[in-house]
């Protein structure tokens, strides 16, 4: 078969590679928009996804990690006393404020674990053992907070809350969403620190259920024997989590808006050169059905021109998001770009480019073959 | 008989203003015969052609080709009658100018299903057949007027029609051209049994042909002037 379609998309350069940029424009920031959407809610709920914990009791009705209220730690008690638990542990979430070397201070998001149980604890190290926050002040912090927090080494010593404390690990790639990073200490230390808590109150409880046993039985119980908080799975309070900051907060469909427009931008520059391309390519068309090319024929014409423009756009897209996620890694930000985002993006992609042809397609329709003997 | 028409009126409505383009216009012709349409400028021949080659529907009367009543059938069919049985041959060509000689054939093939390699050397045979053997890889824009012509000659003729229909095929090309065109559109004909109406100012082509039809405010003259041979039609 003899391709028209490939035949006059590669016979105007200039028009094909306008095309190419308005596509790759598009699929690069759809990629870049999703990709950093993505990497800020992998932050927003990585302590809830990376930590063992099954089941996670909150305050009534905490709408995230980070919005978290105290509540009475006698909960633990209880949660321990029910069926089907292999352990229950207590956790403590805090906002606190550190002094900077500089005089400054930064907000910073303390959590405190059980040193003893190490849950609740940092899960990638660079440097020092988690075990090391106890006996003391003791913080453990991520080695990408040195822009909000300056040059942080093993050893040195800060102040959070007009307390001196002394760092003793540095974890890795452990970020969180909000402008405050993670500081980790042990559990009795964050309360000394974030008076706040108050005795004999907790943030969570985390719970990992024994094996062989229903988590759904688990939860339910939970629920009954501990009025006064939320029971959540580990995934209902991840998705709690990212939906708060996805949809409550506007943040994520900020993101998505752009993407969104990427996506119309792409389809307009497609749309609009496909159509010239096919008014330039009238007369031919008008003598492909004088010479009995049924409109079907046609249309296929302009959805190849179209599909050819998708791929080759999303291949040049996709290798200059290449390069835009090395940028990013560069400055700090997260963008993630898993496997199931490049085929939704390739099919967004191709659906960009056919929905652009379609007043194209509705202009060949019209075309009446008589034309062709007119000169 | 591959082509009968019978008492064709065009009207075209222009706002107020109404054109009888062709009026009470009948034609007949048998397979394999080549004739002529003479007439002055806007006396109705691409009008008349049009209407016989099943791109314009006549406001009245009726066309059968083979036989079959072709005149109100719907949009949807006609392109299967023009792919079965009529090749065009138009005066400014409209090949398709991103494709070579070779393929500008090989895709009036493809319309009638004949794919791959046999479509090729189809194409190939009839680029050969109109002299243009050593052009096949050419683009339209690097070939002559009448080299352009006779690719949409081996284009018309390549799904074997019944009819072939050329208006004004040498309008926009010198006369010696024109004359080699003209030749190779009866030689070819000839060899295929296909009927040829050629709509043309130029007399000389009168004297190829077997008929000629006169053409003159939409009506067929019996005599045609310019020539002073009977028109045996009417
Ligand atoms: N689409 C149209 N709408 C209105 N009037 C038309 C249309 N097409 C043709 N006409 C008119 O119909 C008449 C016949 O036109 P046609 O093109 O058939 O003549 P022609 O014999 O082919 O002329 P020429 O030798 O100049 O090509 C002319 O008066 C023309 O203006
Ligand atoms: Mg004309």
């Amino acid at each position: 078969m003899v391709s028209i379609a490939r035949k006059n998309l590669f016979h105007d350069k200039i028009r094909f590679i306008i095309t190419l940029i308005g596509v790759t424009f598009s699929v690069v920031l759809i990629f870049a928009q999703v990709g950093v959407y993505l990497g800020f809610m992998g932050n927003a709920s990585n302590i809830i996804d990376n930590l063992p914990a099954d089941i996670w009791v909150t305050s009534k009705d905490s709408p995230n990690f980070d919005w978290s209220q105290p509540f009475p730690e006698g909960n633990l008690n209880k949660a321990k006393g029910i069926r089907g638990i292999e352990w229950a542990e207590k956790m403590v979430f805090a906002w606190a404020m550190m002094k900077l070397p500089n005089g400054g201070t930064e907000q910073v998001e303390m959590i405190g674990f059980n040193p003893n149980s190490g849950i609740g604890a940092p899960w990638s190290m660079k440097e020092g053992s988690v075990k090391d926050v106890k006996g003391g002040k003791h913080i453990i912090v991520d080695e990408s907070v040195y822009k909000k927090l300056g040059e942080i080494r093993m050893g040195d010593s800060r102040e959070i809350m007009n307390k001196k404390v002394k760092v003793v690990g540095i974890s890795k790639g452990i970020k969180s969403l909000t402008t405050a990073p993670y500081v980790f200490t042990s559990y009795d230390t964050a309360k000394e620190l974030a008076s706040y808590i108050g005795e004999n109150h907790t943030s969570f409880i985390l719970i990992k259920v024994a094996g062989g046993s229903d988590k759904k039985d688990v939860v339910r119980m939970l629920k009954e024997r501990l009025p006064g908080v939320s029971v959540y799975t580990k995934e209902e309070f991840s998705y709690r989590t990212r939906y708060y900051w996805t949809v409550s907060t506007g943040m994520g469909m900020g993101f998505l808006i752009t993407a969104f427009l990427g996506f119309i931008i792409g389809m307009v520059i497609v749309g609009q050169t496909i159509y010239t391309s096919t008014v330039e390519h009238i007369r031919e068309f008008g003598t492909l059905k004088a010479i009995g090319a049924k409109n079907s024929f046609i249309y296929r014409i302009i959805l190849e021109q179209a599909v050819v423009n998708a791929v080759i756009g999303y291949i040049t897209g996709f290798i200059a998001m290449k390069f835009l996620l090395k940028g990013y890694q560069k400055t700090g930000i997260d963008m993630v770009i898993p496997e199931y985002l490049m085929v939704s993006v390739f099919f967004l992609t191709v659906l960009m480019c056919v929905s652009a042809s379609v007043i194209s397609i509705r202009k060949v329709t019209k075309i009446d073959p008589v034309m062709v003997f007119r000169t | 008989m591959i082509l009968q028409a019978n008492n064709l009126y065009k009207t075209y409505h222009e706002g107020i203003i109404t054109v009888e383009a062709v009026k009470d216009v009948s034609v007949f012709i048998e397979k394999g015969e080549m004739i002529a349409i003479m007439g002055p400028s806007g006396s109705g021949k691409t009008t008349l052609i049009s209407m016989l080659g099943c791109i314009l529907k006549p406001t009245s009367g009726n066309i059968f080709i083979n036989g079959l009543d072709i005149t109100y059938l719907s949009e949807k069919k006609l392109p299967e009658i023009r792919s079965s049985y009529i090749g065009f041959v138009f005066q400014s060509f409209n090949l398709f100018p991103s494709l070579t000689a070779l393929q500008n054939v090989e895709i009036a093939l493809n319309l009638k299903n004949i794919k791959g390699k046999k479509a090729k050397d189809k194409a190939a045979y009839l680029l050969e057949r109109v002299g243009l053997k050593d052009r096949l890889g050419f683009l339209p824009r690097d070939l002559s007027g009448g080299q352009k012509q006779r690719v949409s000659i081996a284009r018309a003729i390549a799904g074997n029609p019944a009819l072939i229909l050329a208006d004004e095929p040498t309008g926009n090309l010198d006369s010696k051209s024109g004359h080699e065109v003209i030749y190779v559109m009866r030689e070819l004909s000839r060899e295929n049994k296909s009927a040829v109406i050629i709509v043309t100012h130029d007399s000389r082509i009168s004297d190829a042909v077997d008929r000629v039809l006169y053409l003159e405010d939409g009506i067929l003259r019996s005599t045609d002037p310019i020539v002073g041979r009977k028109n045996n039609e009417t």
